[in-house]
């Protein structure tokens, strides 16, 4: 449903945090979600894989943090 | 690893308390309006433009994943309406309501109505910068709706239950529904009302002058 959205904002925070620490790639993004927040993790996934081609987060490895409540949230990038 | 914990819809929210900033700017009150695909957003939009004083200061911006039918029809009952496109985007993020803003005089309006798209999930987590939120729902979807979407129906200042002239016909029961309403959304007002008939819309025309600040009749 809306986890392209979620994939676009992901894109977009995770190159201007290579721009602020001069890294060329990203090899592993750490994804909390919240139970209640309505994100199927395939779904996630996917989308991941279907946003991150042709960039600097392609192949990264995805890891999703489950959590209760709503929350949404970039945990954790490993810059290469 | 670089630690972040940054949220995700970040970019949605900062640009909602951006329009919510410009439309105190404007004075102009705002509704986001919810529902199920078709519970009857835009019949009782079109029903409104019929009672409302002046049609032509009521905005709308009407959000589909395709056409613009929407927009016609309200178009055709002297709103001003403009469609949006969301392409695969199951609900209307901030930035794309306030790209379609543009094509809108806010200044001229005196309220706008957000008629979001047809989804009782992804909408209700993308603040929009509204003064208000209202769920709709209609009789025959099944009085436990509120139970099961109680993001939706928890977020709404006021609940319309539509299509109420087929009550009887669907065997609604207005007591479990107002009770599963109470549950989950206990400070909500709830109205009963038609878009078809008419009826229900004196008292829906009168709360939404009282709680956006717009003279009603």
């Amino acid at each position: 449903m809306h986890e392209l959205s979620l994939m676009l904002e992901l894109r977009e925070q995770a190159q201007l945090q290579l721009q602020l620490h001069q890294r060329r790639r990203v090899v592993a993004v750490v994804l909390r979600i919240g139970e209640a927040a309505c994100v199927d993790g395939d779904a996630l996934a996917l989308a991941f894989d279907c946003t991150m081609a042709g960039t600097p987060l392609e192949g990264a490895a995805l890891q999703l943090q489950r959590t209760t409540g709503r929350s949404l949230e970039l945990a954790a990038l490993e810059l290469q | 690893m670089l630690e972040l914990a940054q949220p995700l819809l970040q970019r949605n929210s900062a640009q909602a308390s951006a329009l919510r900033q410009r439309f105190a700017a404007a004075a102009l009150p705002v509704i986001n309006l919810l529902s199920a695909p078709g519970s009857g957003k835009t019949a009782v939009l079109e029903q409104l433009a019929r009672l409302w004083p002046a049609p032509q200061r009521l905005g709308v911006v009407v959000a589909d994943l395709a056409t613009d039918n929407d927009a016609r029809r309200l178009q055709a009952v002297g709103l001003q309406a403009v469609q949006v496109s969301t392409g695969q985007l199951c609900h209307l993020p901030a930035a794309l309501l306030a790209a379609a803003l543009d094509r809108l005089d806010l200044e001229a309006l005196d309220l706008l109505v957000i008629e979001n798209v047809g989804n009782l999930v992804c909408p209700a987590l993308f603040d929009l910068g509204e003064t208000l939120r209202v769920a709709l729902l209609a009789v025959g979807e099944g009085e436990d709706k509120p139970l099961k979407y109680p993001g939706l129906f928890a977020s709404a200042d006021l609940v319309l239950i539509n299509k109420i002239d087929l009550a009887d016909a669907v065997g609604f029961d207005r007591s479990l529904t107002y009770r599963h309403l109470s549950q989950v959304a206990p400070e909500a007002k709830v109205l009963e009302i038609s878009a078809v008939s008419g009826a229900g819309f004196d008292a829906l025309t009168d709360a939404l002058s009282a709680l956006v600040g717009v003279p009603a009749r």
